[in-house]
């Protein structure tokens, strides 16, 4: 039975050993295996909102499964290669329905993972056709990749604004990342420095003397 | 900026060897060098601040010098009254050896017997421990942003309290304790003999796998260290909403 399963075991383990392992060069699979996916996704961000500050926007399992899609074809297509340039736009479409909050932490399950595949497949082939498409979904889900150096003037934090619960999680990514760029937009500025409060030397030395100085 | 011209100025002092013991209280200024020159002793290097403070003052049958340019003037005088003595300097710690009583063989104090008791202390530390309700905690720690909470661990105490240690502690109310090794006083106490909490550790506490808690009434409890885990937002979920 496992070995039919090839999507859902490179999704569980990417969730579980933080590995990209394939099984081979497939790109379809079956709805009974799209809808164990979903299960299983539904179970880890469940356990994921435990630690979510405020109160946990609902899970969405079509983007779920869609992030999930999107990493399992970027391996496919970073490893195995037989596609020509021309098809990846087709075989990574964009998500189609309006960005929310629970959308984007349910993206977040897979899409976290994206920026580690992107160093991995610049280190291969930088002129790539492939970085500029993922690196156009990373902006659109920028919750995913806080830690990739992203064009930060093109990025929208509108979603990110409407939601306690998600401006807190983002916040908390960026003090963790020491993304200082992002922790100077006015959106988070005074949200950081509110959670650092008298203790900013100690957690993040650069950001709170940056804020002296000015 | 300028230098104080004064400071500039070293003093002497002369005393007679007799006097001895009326150096006890100058004898902790390390600056200080001290020579025996005969029947006399010679201390120098005091700024002008030390020579002017009441410990100098108060040593009886002493002169006082001021040197310049290699002769000692009397203090509040402008005549030289001699050259500055070649004598062999040592630092007045060790010119001046502490003398201890002799031991007294005869007393056997075998039955006496210390309370250790817990008073209020002038020396600040920071908090390490808080002691603070379930509930005050679970509505600080719903919002709670990430940063504050890593570097904190915590454990329930008796259904309704939880103990958090770590630095820097959560601005919530609560009990707050200070650490000295294993052990965690209320903040602003100490015991009243804190020279003997190495050897209370050792009774109390003999593998150091626990934590020491005292109250404020001389009471104490303890916790083992294995019992504290991370503190975050779902570790404080899955254990009390569950």
């Amino acid at each position: 039975m496992s070995d039919q399963l090839y999507f859902l075991n490179m999704i569980k383990n990417l969730r579980q050993n933080e590995e990209v392992m394939l099984y081979d060069n497939i790109l379809k699979f079956s709805e009974i295996e799209a809808e164990n996916t979903i299960n299983f996704l539904k179970k880890e961000y469940q356990n994921e909102s435990l630690n979510f500050p405020f109160k946990h926007p609902d899970f969405d399992k079509n983007v779920a499964l869609w992030a999930a899609k999107t990493v399992y074809i970027a391996a496919q297509l970073i490893l195995y290669r037989e596609n020509k340039s021309e098809d990846i736009p087709t075989l990574l479409p964009d998500f189609q329905s309006p960005i929310s909050p629970s959308s984007i932490l349910s993206a977040d399950l897979c899409l976290r993972f994206l920026p580690d595949m992107l160093v991995q497949l610049k280190f291969f082939d930088s002129e790539d056709p492939l970085v500029e498409i993922l690196e156009k979904i990373l902006s659109q889900w920028h919750y995913s990749g806080i830690n990739y150096p992203l064009a930060i003037e093109k990025l929208d934090f509108a979603v990110i604004d409407s939601d306690n619960c998600l401006k807190q999680l983002y916040i908390n990514r960026i003090i963790e990342n020491k993304k200082i760029h992002l922790a100077k937009l006015p959106h988070f500025k005074d949200t950081i420095l509110a959670n650092l409060g008298i203790y900013g030397k100690e957690f993040w030395k650069e950001f709170s003397l940056e804020n002296q100085q000015v | 900026m300028a230098k104080n011209a004064e400071n500039d100025i070293k003093y002497f002092l002369q005393i007679e060897k007799i006097y001895q013991d009326d150096l006890a209280n100058i004898r902790l200024w390390q600056n200080l060098k001290m020579a025996f020159d005969e029947d006399k002793i010679w201390i120098k290097d005091f700024d002008y601040v030390q020579i002017n403070s009441i410990e100098v003052k108060s040593i009886p049958y002493k002169m006082i010098f001021y040197e310049k340019s290699g002769k000692l003037f009397l203090q509040s005088s402008r005549l030289p009254d001699r050259n500055v003595p070649a004598l062999l300097w040592t630092p007045i710690e060790r010119a001046l050896p502490v003398r201890l009583p002799s031991f007294n063989h005869n007393y056997f104090g075998v039955n006496e017997v210390v309370n250790i008791n817990i008073i209020s202390s002038e020396s600040e530390v920071e908090a390490f421990g808080m002691l603070t309700t379930i509930a005050t905690l679970s509505a600080y720690i719903q919002t709670a942003p990430a940063v504050r909470l890593q570097n904190l661990h915590w454990t329930i105490l008796n259904n309704d309290k939880v103990f958090i240690i770590g630095k820097p502690l959560l601005p919530i109310t609560g009990e707050t304790f200070w650490q000295r090794k294993d052990f965690l006083l209320p903040t602003g106490y100490d015991f009243d003999l804190h020279i003997l909490s190495d050897i209370l550790a050792n009774k109390l506490n003999p593998d150091k796998d626990s934590f020491v808690i005292w109250n404020k009434d001389n009471t104490y409890f303890l916790i083992d260290k294995n019992d504290f885990q991370n503190l975050s937002i779902g570790s404080f979920r899955g254990y009390v909403i569950k």
